[in-house]
């Protein structure tokens, strides 16, 4: 009983110790690779309406806390903010373009792989206004952390490139063109 | 075979608590910045913060306008910031982030983070020489 009290007192004055915890929201940056890619599109217009679910998404980090993104959005809103900042970056925003809509089919992450590093898997697929579609998926991988705060926060923050890396692969496919036209 | 279970449980709760400062820096991926539009923010209640911030990206050639509310039309390029103290026996920057813009799309951002840095003593020091490390990473393709 008294090992079982010394130990639960040792947790709590490490917790105590090691100050407060805090997830740092994924906020999205948009990126000049992308921009150049969609310069080929140049005279299309396109708006990303919708990107719907994920249907399952487990947000809990360790023991730390859930991964947050910036305003709240679902993961699908994240992404499909992305999309539009990446179109309007690149001079071809509108909000009568084409319409692309879409749903995030896969949204899971490790901040624990081989200990030390971190992945986001993201797949989505997107349908035109035109009837084209065309699936993706990415796995971004990205330095967690050893110490649990820490390697969540990264986590968390790691969304934000997860998603530009996604965008930057849907937009260089081959199939990306048959959704503009 | 106790201590062997005390050694455990330290470890699994520093893994799950913490003990570090983090750094991070996404340069601003846009060369050639000469203005800048930098939106105060009230609520940092550190007066030295901002002069000391536009003092910084100065040095790096390029002009600062303050400003509040909405960013002004003629602003393609803007900045904002937020920055936490906090008390222990002297005060500390716990928290900064820089955020830069063009026309109103996230181009830069640096952080700064001590939250789970509370027993480092490296957490103490100027806030400057916390500033000007982020802020030359930051402008670093500028």
């Amino acid at each position: 009983m008294r090992g079982v009290t010394r130990a639960a007192c040792l947790l709590a004055s490490v917790v105590a110790l090691s100050g407060c915890i805090s997830m740092t929201p994924a906020t999205y940056m948009v990126s000049p690779d992308t921009k150049s890619s969609l310069a080929r599109f140049q005279g299309a217009t396109l708006v990303v309406a919708d990107i719907a679910g994920p249907a399952t998404f487990e947000p809990m980090c360790r023991a730390v806390g859930k991964i947050s993104v910036a305003d709240d959005m679902t993961i699908g809103q994240f992404i499909a903010r992305g999309f539009n900042d990446e179109l309007k970056f690149a001079g071809l925003y509108a909000a009568n373009g084409v319409k692309l809509t879409g749903t995030v089919t896969k949204a899971a992450f490790s901040s624990s792989a081989l200990i030390v590093n971190g992945y986001w898997d993201l797949a989505i697929t997107l349908q035109s206004s035109n009837g084209q579609s065309v699936a993706i998926e990415n796995r971004y991988d990205f330095d967690a952390g050893f110490i649990g705060a820490s390697a969540c926060n990264n986590t968390s923050r790691a969304l934000g490139p997860a998603v530009q890396q996604l965008v930057q692969k849907t937009v260089n496919d081959p199939r990306f063109a048959a959704l503009v036209r | 075979m106790k201590y062997r279970t005390h050694a455990a449980l330290l470890v699994a709760a520093l893994l799950a608590a913490g003990c570090a400062i983090t750094q991070t820096v996404k340069p601003v991926s846009v060369a050639g910045i000469t203005d800048l539009c930098v939106k105060r923010n009230s609520r940092v209640m550190m007066n030295d913060f901002l002069p000391e911030l536009t003092s910084q990206i100065g040095k790096k050639g390029i002009h600062t306008t303050i400003y509040d509310g909405e960013r002004p039309a003629s602003c393609k390029y803007s900045l904002d910031y937020t920055a936490n103290w906090r008390w222990d026996m002297a005060m500390y920057l716990v928290f900064a982030e820089i955020n830069v813009y063009d026309n109103g799309l996230l181009i830069g951002q640096a952080t700064y983070d001590a939250h789970a840095g509370g027993g480092r003593p490296d957490k103490f020091g100027p806030t400057a020489g916390k500033l000007r490390g982020l802020i030359d990473q930051l402008f670093a393709r500028s």
